[in-house]
């Protein structure tokens, strides 16, 4: 990998976000500014990425309709990442 | 919970050994009649079947005989505010069972027939008709009995109001405690042994509600009944905006689906898991697994957008006849059972009161659940 | 010496251990198997940096240690299956995968387990805000993402990552606005004694202190999250002084990161029904092992953090050591090649592992903060069990953790306990005077974690599905 890294972007529910292929997920939202991924289904109230590891399940969204962990998906060009939606 | 041993009555009018749903119901209507009655588990209580049950209160997976017990046992649990002391949230839902093939629809429709015979008011439907009534449903189906009584349970709420309920009533709750033998005790009435406990725990009288432990209690008591342990697997998944309505079954039996308020479905139906009751531990067969939850997402197709929460099994027990055992095992009338009844969550508040009626002295028409059906009594009894 | 058993060994874990045993075991000739659920080795201290941390984070001997360890795996005989995660696994050691392409299973005849540390978190109220990021995770994020978890940062919790985390949030520019430290300072002065053994750490802890000291960020020792509100624009943070409750103080903040320490991840050994103990320093259960990572059953090793937490020097020495056990009690090297093999790591090991163990009661420093949550702080995530809702079945009699589980629900949910585990039976403990061992561990439950429902269910048709015979009338 050289040092240009060209941005490349994808959409998370109606915004264009710009972050690096390859990236994690949840790390080109919050440089973005965004840190609510979806919201608790038991309450209604914002859940984020929390622990990075794998272990809270809370930063899991839709990438192009599949289940995948924020933290540790791969940013790819053109993705569309929405929120996972508990009832 | 398990009260300080010096609080005790010496002897109790009754020990309940197995601390489900029917012990516990059965100790409960004791209480509540004035008797002092101790209730013992190997575990902490509603551990075992009653804590990790489907929950479905359905007319149409309970045996045909069975049904006028479970309509009562149902009735209980949607008005379990008065008689247990708070709503466990029991949901009064239809119930659909469903035909895919040739073979199922005519299946269906002998069981229907069964059971419109005992009772339940169960209709057969089109495919059509069911698909305006559960409109997730897999449009291939061929009909579906239809079925106005059914409905779901949270189990994981049902220990704790049961909890609350027998400390009311005054019953000694002993828990963690494994029995490891009953006697009759001198001057009459059990003594019954305790693993790790210096005294023993007498009553006058004894009643075994152990479930899948049966077996090995009632020979004890001079009983060989060779009871059959089912190793149940049980699917939860994660929340799901609503997919369904009523609880959802097939023709042959092998599935419940139903949706919880919270919004995840349990996906049940008797697959087995592996296992052994004695030396503990159990284990999912992955094509077990796979078969239960491939026939649940072809029933309602959306289930494919569902996560797997949780895998786990459950031991239900069995008699060889399939029916319950309930009612007396001595001549004396002072040593009782109850258990062995095939969907037992349903009918067992119901099955419960009936045995506890009848130790108080009515005459509840058991008949088809006598224990002493597969051997005659045992020489009179255990009595020295 | 028995004629040598080079039957394959399966290692779960790609992280410092896992990988350097799986190496070892290779070079002494066995079949080995390493399974991990991230895309690459490296674990949670070598994880491989994102593309965009590798510009932005200066250099630093995680990612060259990282890239070393990731060379030399390549240049093994180690099967590797990355991107694949353990679900599930039977008493047999029959493993349950979930891997690329859906789920499927593999016989392990012997296994080590080498999956490491999970992070213990203790709630507060308001602790489930977006703004607010463990205190592991605000590290990964930082060190393998290059990203802030905001551009000022309250460090919270307990243990050596705090002083990890508040030196990267500078590195990449931002401000550490407080650091809370549920330890004492005179158990940081005891461990400061004992760094002469190790030192590279000491080094590393001396330009931390020296930076941290230069930027003025205060530092409350013996003190937690109290509360967090959400202000809009950030956060408004209350800490409480542990032993003066009644001394607070507050602070706005965009971000704050929080976690009490780490402790070993369980579910899989539980579930193989290894026996554990409950380490009363570390505060955590752990599988019980000998040096070499030996458990109860034959067929089973435990190395690295998973066995206990002594830190990523140590996780190597012991992944070396283990493997070498291994090849010995296989009859592959007899017990005086093993002797040779091992004395110089277990003398290494031993020094270092006198820093680590004074890590544990910093680590676990929060251990009585459980008792003391107030009734409305959440303590289960997942299905927002409140501590009211504890106290209140544990009034009705659920004196142990699963009960509690059953009739609270807490625990119940997708993470599997793992973020409330710790909490509640804190909580659970104190109100009835029970020893943590007492108050007892959620049972393991399969899936570890949720499994989409098609992973298992695949392509099929009605009469793919194999029904059983009709249940009875
Ligand atoms: C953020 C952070 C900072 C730390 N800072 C320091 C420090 O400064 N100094 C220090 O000495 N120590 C530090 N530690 C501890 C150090 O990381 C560990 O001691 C060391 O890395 C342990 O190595 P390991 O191989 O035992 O575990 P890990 O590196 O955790 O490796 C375990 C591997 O198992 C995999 N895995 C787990 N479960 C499954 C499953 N079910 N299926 C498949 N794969 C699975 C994981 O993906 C991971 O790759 C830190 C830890 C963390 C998390
Ligand atoms: S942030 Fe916890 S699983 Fe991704």
């Amino acid at each position: 990998m050289g040092n240009k890294m060209p941005p490349v972007t994808f959409t998370f529910l109606n915004s264009t976000i710009e972050g690096v292929e390859g990236e994690p997920v949840a790390a080109a939202l919050r440089r973005a500014g965004i840190t609510e991924l979806g919201r608790s289904g038991v309450d209604g109230t914002p859940r984020s990425a929390f622990c990075f590891m794998g272990s809270c399940q809370e930063c899991r969204v839709r990438i192009d309709g599949t289940v995948a962990y924020a933290c540790k998906a791969p940013v790819l060009p053109n993705m569309t990442v929405t929120p996972y939606v508990q009832s | 919970m398990t009260q300080a041993l010096h609080t005790r009555p010496d002897v109790f009018d009754t020990v309940v050994v197995g601390a489900g749903v029917m012990g516990a119901t059965t100790a409960l209507f004791l209480a509540r009649a004035g008797q002092k009655v101790a209730l013992i588990d190997r575990e902490d209580m509603f551990r075992a079947a009653s804590g990790v049950n489907a929950g479905t209160l359905t007319l149409h997976m309970t045996r045909a005989q069975l049904i006028p017990h479970a309509i009562r046992g149902r009735e209980m649990w949607l008005d379990s505010a008065n008689w247990l002391g708070e709503d466990v949230g029991a949901l009064a839902t239809p119930g659909l069972s469903m035909a895919f093939t040739e073979a199922e629809e005519e299946l269906l429709r002998q069981r229907a027939r069964v059971r419109q015979e005992m009772g339940a008011p169960i209709e057969v439907l089109s495919a059509k008709e069911t698909i305006r009534i559960e409109p997730g449903i897999n449009p291939t189906l061929r009909a579906a009995a239809y079925c106005a009584l059914d409905g779901h349970i949270p189990t994981y709420r049902v220990g704790g109001a049961y909890a609350r309920a027998l400390r009311q009533a005054g019953v000694t709750i002993i828990e963690n405690s494994p029995v490891e033998g009953i006697s009759p005790a001198t001057g009459g009435g059990y003594e019954v042994r305790i693993t790790g406990r210096a005294h023993p725990v007498r009553g006058h009288r004894i009643v075994l509600s152990t479930g899948a432990w049966l077996e090995k209690m009632l020979g004890w008591l001079g009983y060989d009944i060779p009871i059959r342990c089912l190793i149940n697997q049980l699917v939860v998944t994660e929340t799901l905006p609503p997919v369904m309505r009523s609880v959802l079954s097939i023709a042959n039996g092998l599935l419940s689906l139903k949706q919880f308020a919270n919004g995840s479905v349990l996906i049940g139906g008797g697959w087995q898991g592996e296992g052994n009751i004695h030396q503990g531990g159990t284990r999912v067969i992955p094509e077990n697994l796979r078969g239960n939850v491939r026939l649940a997402q072809h029933v309602v197709p959306r289930l494919n957008e569902a996560q797997i929460l949780r895998v786990w099994l459950g031991l239900e027990s069995e008699t060889p006849d399939a029916m319950p055992l309930i009612g007396a095992l001595t001549p004396d009338e002072d040593a009782f059972v109850v258990g062995c009844i095939h969907s037992g969550f349903t009918s067992g508040p119901y099955m419960g009161r009936l045995l506890a009626e009848r130790i108080l002295g009515s005459d509840p028409d058991l008949g088809a659940f006598d224990p002493t059906r597969f051997s005659s009594l045992p020489a009179t009894g255990t009595r020295p | 010496m028995s004629s040598p058993d080079f039957s394959p060994v399966t290692v779960i874990g790609g992280g410092i251990a896992g990988a350097t045993s799986a190496i070892a075991l290779s070079r002494h000739g066995f079949p080995v198997t390493l399974i991990d659920e991230q895309p690459v080795a490296g674990g949670q201290i070598f994880r491989a940096p994102s593309p965009y941390a590798r510009k932005i984070v200066p250099p630093n001997h995680e990612f060259s240690g990282g890239d070393t360890l990731r060379q030399k795996l390549a240049a093994s005989n180690v099967d590797v299956r990355f991107s694949t995660r353990v679900w599930g696994l039977s008493p047999t050691l029959m493993l349950d995968l979930l891997g690329p392409d859906g789920i499927n299973q593999l016989p392990a005849a012997t296994l080590v387990v080498a999956n490491g540390a999970t992070e213990r978190f203790l709630p507060f109220q308001g602790w489930t805000t977006p703004r607010i990021i463990g205190l592991a995770g605000a590290s990964i994020l930082m060190r393998n993402g290059g990203t802030l978890p905001g551009q000022s940062v309250v460090v919270a919790g307990s243990g050596p990552l705090l002083f990890s985390v508040a030196h990267q949030v500078l590195e990449l520019g931002g401000r550490v606005v407080a650091i809370v430290d549920a330890g004492h300072r005179s158990d940081w002065l005891r461990l400061g004694a004992m760094l002469s053994l190790d030192p590279a750490r000491l080094t590393q802890a001396t330009s931390w202190m020296l930076r941290l000291k230069k930027a003025g960020i205060p530092i409350h020792h013996r003190a937690h999250i109290s509360e967090a509100q959400e202000t809009g624009t950030g956060l408004r943070l209350t800490v409480t002084e542990m032993d003066h409750p009644e001394r607070r103080h507050v602070y706005a903040t965009e971000a704050a990161a929080c976690g009490y320490g780490l402790k070993p991840s369980t579910l899989i050994t539980r579930t193989a029904g290894v026996q554990h103990r409950h380490d009363p320093v570390g505060g955590y259960l752990e599988p019980v092992t000998d040096t070499a990572g030996r458990t109860s059953r034959p067929d089973l090793y435990v190395t690295g953090d998973a066995a206990g937490i002594r830190g990523m020097a140590v996780a190597r020495l012991r992944g070396l050591i283990t493997a070498h056990a291994i090849a010995h009690d296989r009859g592959v090297i007899s017990r005086d090649t093993y002797e040779a093999l091992t004395r110089v790591p277990l003398r290494q090991r031993r020094r270092l592992e006198a820093v680590s163990r004074q890590m544990l009661p910093l680590m676990n420093a929060g251990s009585a903060i459980p008792a003391h949550l107030q009734d409305e702080t959440i303590v289960c995530r997942c299905e927002r069990v409140k501590a009211a809702t504890l106290r209140s079945a544990i009034q009705a009699g659920a004196e142990d953790l699963n009960q509690l589980k059953a009739w609270t629900r807490c625990g119940m949910g997708p993470c599997q306990g793992r973020m409330c585990e710790d909490s509640a039976r804190g909580l659970l403990a104190a109100a009835c005077g029970k020893t943590p061992e007492e108050a007892g561990s959620f049972t393991a439950r399969m899936p570890f974690f949720p499994l989409p429902l098609t992973a298992v269910t695949g392509d099929f048709t009605y009469s793919d599905i194999p029904l059983p015979k009709a249940a009875p009338l």
